[in-house]
Order: C-alpha cells, then sequence, then structure tokens
C-alpha cells in the first residue's frame, strides 16, 4: 500500500464530459479545490465546471496588436519622415494611406506570437517531465477528473468513494 | 456518428501512418519521385547562382517571366489552407476538420516555394537582406511606399502565422503520439514537439483562446496578403495592369487555384492511405462548392475587364484585350478562359462533385489554368505597354520550366515528410466533431 504522501493524486475517469463536468462541479462542493480536469480535446463544459473564468490570452493579444500597430507605423514614420526624406513630387512624406499595408501585417505578427507563446507560458509549459504522464488514464484519451493529494481536504478512502458516487468508471493512483 | 467505428479505425491510421509506417510502399513511392525532382530544383538553382537570370527567357520589357508568375501562383495556393483552417472554422463549418491539417501544411510549403522566388530572381540575391530595414553604411531604408516592400512584410507574416496556428492545433495530436509511441525514440521526440501537453482543461481553455484569435486574425491576413501581391501589378501604370479589380479578383482566383490544389493531395491520400471515412464524398462536394463559387467570381473578373478595357475608352487598354485574345499568346489566353471559366462549371453537377475521379482531373486543369492565368496577366501586359519601341515578346527557357517543375518538387517533397512525421489529419478535432454530431 503507498503511503499518503507518495501519492500525486486519484484519477477517475468519465464516459463524457457532461458526466465529467457535473463530477467536477460536485467535486467543488464537497470542499475540494485542487481539481484538474482532462479531455482528449477541447471542452467548455468542464471547465465552466471548474469555475474558471480568465481572458488573460484575449487581452494580452488585444495588447500585443497595439504594440504591433505602434511599431509598424513607427518604423516607416522615422525611416521615411525623420531619418532619410526624400522629396519626391512634393508629397507627402507621411504616406498614411500607403503605410496602412505593413502597419497592419505587424499588428497581426504581434497579436499572433503574443497568442501562441501565451498558451504555453500561462499553462507553465514546456514541461517535459509531469507525474500525470504516469497515468494511463490520462494519457489514454478519456476524460477524467483529478484530484491532488495535496489538496486539504485530500483523503484516499473518501476520494474513491466520492469518484464512484460521482459516476467514474476507472480509477488510478499517480506516483508523484 | 458517435463512436462510429470507421472513423475511429481512420483515426488510429492516421497515428499509425506516423508511428508504424502504415501505407510505407505508397509514401516511398511519392517520397522518391518527389525527391528526383527536388534534385531537378537544386540543379536549376545551381546553374541560376553560377550564370545569372540570363539563362531564364526575361528581357526588357518582360522583366518579370516565369519566376513572379511562379511566386503569385504558389502564395495563391498557399490561401485555401488558411481559408479551410480560419475562415471556415470561424464559420463553425465543421466538416473542415478533417482536412484542415493537411491544407494547413500545404499553405506553409507553398509559401516557402513561393518565398524562394523574390530571393533567386534578384540578379544579385546574396543582397536580400537589402530588403530589411536595419540601420547600414549606405544610410538608406527600403521604400515602405511600395508593394514589393509590402509584400515582404505581407508574406514574412503570413508564413509566421500559418506556422502558428498549424503547429498550435498540432500540440496536442503529438501529445496523443508522445503517449501512444511504441518506440521510445518516438517518445522522446514527440514529447519535446508537444512541450509537456497533458490536456487539462486549463491548457484547452487557453488553447481555445489563442485558436479562436489566429484564426481571427488569420482572416483578414488572407484577404491582406494576396491584396498586396495584386498591388505588385495594381499600383503599376501598365495597361492591364493597373487594375482596382485586382485585389478581390487576386484572392478570389488564389482560394479557387487553392482548393484546387487541396484536392489534387486530398484525393490519391485518401485513396492510398485508406483514410476515405474521413474525407468523405460530402467533404469533397463542400470543396467543390467553394472552388464554383470562387471560380465564379474570377469569371466575372475576366468579364469586367473586359468590358472595362472597352468602357473606359483607354486605346492602349483595348490594345492589351486584343493582343492577349488574338496576338501571339492567344492560345494561352484562350486556355485560361476554358481551364478557368468553362470546364469547371461541370462542378455544377453533383456527380461530378462527389467522384473523386473527375474532381482530381477538375482540379489539375484548375491548376494548369491559373497558371496560365498568372502567366497571361504578367507577361502579356509587360509584352504590350505604352511605348510601341519598346514591345518585345517572352519565350521561356529550358531553365525556366526547370525551375517551376522542380517548384513542384520541393512542395512535394516537404509534404511527404510532414506526412511521414505528423498526423496530417488532426485527429482530437475531428473526435470533437464526431462526438457532438
Amino acid at each position: 500500500m503507498p503511503k499518503h504522501d507518495e501519492i500525486f493524486g486519484i484519477v477517475g475517469s468519465f464516459p463524457d464530459q457532461d458526466i465529467l463536468a457535473s463530477a467536477a462541479r460536485s467535486a467543488r462542493e464537497e470542499g475540494y479545490t485542487s481539481l484538474t480536469t482532462y479531455s482528449p480535446y477541447e471542452s467548455e463544459t468542464a471547465l465552466h465546471a471548474l469555475g474558471w473564468r480568465d481572458k488573460k490570452v484575449q487581452v494580452g493579444a488585444f495588447l500585443a496588436g497595439l504594440l504591433g500597430i505602434g511599431v509598424g507605423y513607427f518604423l516607416q514614420y522615422y525611416t521615411t519622415v525623420i531619418s532619410y526624406p526624400i522629396n519626391i513630387g512634393g508629397r507627402p512624406l507621411n504616406s498614411v494611406p500607403a503605410f496602412m499595408q505593413v502597419t497592419f501585417e505587424m499588428m497581426v505578427l504581434c497579436a499572433a506570437l503574443f497568442s501562441f507563446f501565451a498558451v504555453f507560458f500561462m499553462s507553465g509549459l514546456p514541461r517535459l517531465h509531469q507525474p500525470v504522464f504516469n497515468s494511463r488514464l490520462v494519457s489514454g484519451d478519456r476524460f477524467c477528473l483529478l484530484i491532488n493529494a495535496a489538496d486539504p481536504v485530500f483523503d484516499r478512502e473518501k476520494v474513491l468513494c466520492f469518484l464512484k458516487s460521482a459516476g467514474a468508471r476507472e480509477f488510478e493512483e499517480i506516483t508523484a | 456518428m458517435k463512436n462510429d467505428p470507421a472513423v475511429r479505425e481512420a483515426s488510429q491510421r492516421v497515428y499509425d501512418i506516423v508511428l508504424r509506417h502504415y501505407g510505407n510502399r505508397a509514401w516511398w513511392a511519392g517520397f522518391l519521385i518527389s525527391s528526383f525532382f527536388l534534385l531537378v530544383l537544386l540543379v536549376a538553382l545551381t546553374v541560376l547562382f553560377w550564370w545569372g537570370v540570363g539563362i531564364w527567357g526575361i528581357n526588357i520589357p518582360v522583366a518579370w517571366g516565369f519566376a513572379i508568375v511562379n511566386f503569385v501562383w504558389w502564395i495563391g495556393i498557399g490561401h485555401a489552407g488558411t481559408f479551410i483552417s480560419a475562415v471556415l472554422y470561424l464559420c463553425n463549418q465543421n466538416w473542415r476538420n478533417s482536412i484542415n491539417r493537411l491544407s494547413e501544411a500545404m499553405t506553409l510549403f507553398a509559401v516557402t516555394c513561393a518565398g524562394m522566388f523574390p530571393v533567386i530572381h534578384l540578379g544579385r540575391f546574396w543582397r536580400v537582406y537589402w530588403l530589411a530595414p536595419y540601420p547600414n553604411t549606405m544610410e538608406v531604408w527600403p521604400q515602405f511606399r511600395s508593394p514589393l516592400i509590402w509584400d515582404e512584410f505581407a508574406v514574412g507574416t503570413y508564413f509566421t502565422v500559418s506556422i502558428l496556428f498549424w503547429y498550435l492545433g498540432l500540440v496536442p495530436d503529438l501529445a496523443a503520439l508522445r503517449d501512444t509511441a511504441p518506440k521510445r525514440l518516438q517518445k522522446i521526440f514527440y514529447g519535446v514537439l508537444s512541450f509537456g501537453w497533458s490536456g487539462s482543461s486549463l491548457q484547452w481553455a487557453r488553447f481555445q483562446a489563442a485558436y479562436g484569435i489566429l484564426a481571427g486574425l488569420a482572416t483578414p491576413l488572407v484577404v491582406s496578403v494576396h491584396s498586396i501581391v495584386s498591388t505588385d501589378f495594381a499600383a503599376a501604370q501598365v495597361p492591364g495592369w493597373h487594375n482596382a479589380l485586382f485585389p478581390p479578383y487576386f484572392v478570389a482566383g488564389a482560394i479557387f487555384s487553392g482548393f484546387a490544389m487541396v484536392l489534387t493531395f486530398a484525393i490519391p491520400l485518401r485513396k492510398f492511405f485508406h483514410l476515405e471515412a474521413l474525407i468523405t464524398p460530402d467533404h469533397m462536394d463542400k470543396m467543390a462548392k467553394v472552388m464554383l463559387a470562387t471560380g465564379l467570381i474570377v469569371a466575372y473578373g475576366y468579364i469586367m475587364e473586359g468590358f472595362m478595357a472597352w468602357y473606359s475608352g483607354s486605346q492602349e487598354e483595348w490594345q492589351l484585350l486584343r493582343f492577349r485574345f488574338t496576338g501571339p499568346y492567344a492560345v494561352v489566353s484562350w486556355l485560361v478562359m476554358i481551364c478557368n471559366v468553362i470546364i469547371p462549371q461541370a462542378l455544377w453537377l453533383p456527380r461530378v462533385r462527389k467522384s473523386p475521379l473527375l474532381l482530381f482531373i477538375l482540379s489539375l486543369v484548375i491548376n494548369l489554368g491559373m497558371w496560365l492565368e498568372r502567366f497571361v496577366i504578367i507577361v502579356t501586359a509587360l509584352s504590350k505597354d505604352f511605348l510601341p519601341s519598346s514591345w518585345a515578346l517572352f519565350y521561356p527557357t529550358f531553365w525556366d520550366i526547370a525551375t517551376l517543375i522542380g517548384s513542384l518538387g520541393l512542395f512535394s517533397w516537404l509534404f511527404f515528410l510532414f506526412i511521414r512525421f505528423f498526423p496530417m489529419i488532426s485527429v482530437h478535432e475531428v473526435k470533437k466533431e464526431y462526438a457532438e454530431a
């Protein structure tokens, strides 16, 4: 029998995302706070059941886009108006319509770069070794709920009982 | 469609192609043929770098020949991938889930081939870094009012955003490959590439946010990139080029030829790797409808060009139209009309849209027609511009053709490498689509 403090957590797998979502909700009601849900594809239901609301990626991408606009426009303004102005037929040096193309592209580039890297850095990735990789269920393409041993109310028997009552089909103890 | 065994089997096959070399013979055949044509490209480039652009048929006034035709053609082909990945995603067209990975990969390789041409067509290609806005001892900057510099930023951004979008969608599948890989080396390879993705809902939430943002960014990008490429011509004054119609007409043409290229690859792939359950006649039907619609827009473009050449009263414009259809390049111009306008009308028939063989042949015809259209636009307009003393014809040389065929080789070679090492269908998106059906 592995000792309590060697367990990383206990995971239960559920047949679909709705049952997983209700299990997650029940777990929060039971007082568990250190929970993670896993799914083989995007699942909004499970996420909302965990009560998670965060728009950091979206806000950050917007700000990155603004930065892109600034950088793109400033680059063109500086080079054509300040650094090496060339008088071409008396036309305005600050060629606003012509500058819009590069400005737009820089906006898209900065927003896209931010969004991509935000997904990983905000989730703590890259992290090439994680205890859950030892789990047959989490790696096995199922809807899973993990209750971490680090949770203050964690008790091995109670957790197993709870998962069973919430509708879990399979269980696994993950060792750290 | 929930838990349809054919779908599950085909999804597993997508992983098996990568992990267990399923379909090995077909893959080797494609890879070796592509490698041969890649060698053709390498020879053509070596000769080009040694002897210079004089080995091509370019002259004054037709200073832009095959190189720029190829550049515009390849970029156009890339647009279908982004259309499928981004635009169809935003329109909630879930049928795109089976084809978006391979078409997005096609975009990357098409943009690679495209990006090669502006570099190699420079007489002194080793000076290509002059295009970048860096502080230099000559104290000059790029001309930001020029479409050629807009191209640099647009195509560069397009390539970067396409890679990011493609790779983001790949990560969950790479994680699945890591988890199911039979060999340790494969586990390490895909483990590193997937950054430790575990599929937790937090990761999925960020993924979904970023995916939506990238799709929303890629959509105006796909329109802006080919519009900017079209301004390479539209911003000039030469008759036949100085046409406000060009941006929408080029973008529609890009999606038209891009979908044709997707079908050219997807139809043999589904047959040789037995993925018929994932790329169904329904998928082909919908892609064919998009091709029909964009083909009609291109046909409208042709009609408008002709009408405006007459209605504008511009002698030079009218003369160029007559030159195109009755002059030395008449065969090419009429072939364009046949390949892009007349033959694609067959797509009105459901029987044609759902038949893999007919659609495959049609896609080859459209690819050819769109290449010829770029040729007609670029070469005929340069050949006969304002001043009669400048008029001259362009004849392609062996090296022009070799470089074009070689670029097809590079494209296929990259594509076959992609199929071997990465799942060519976005399995996690397909699972989602079938679970929610």
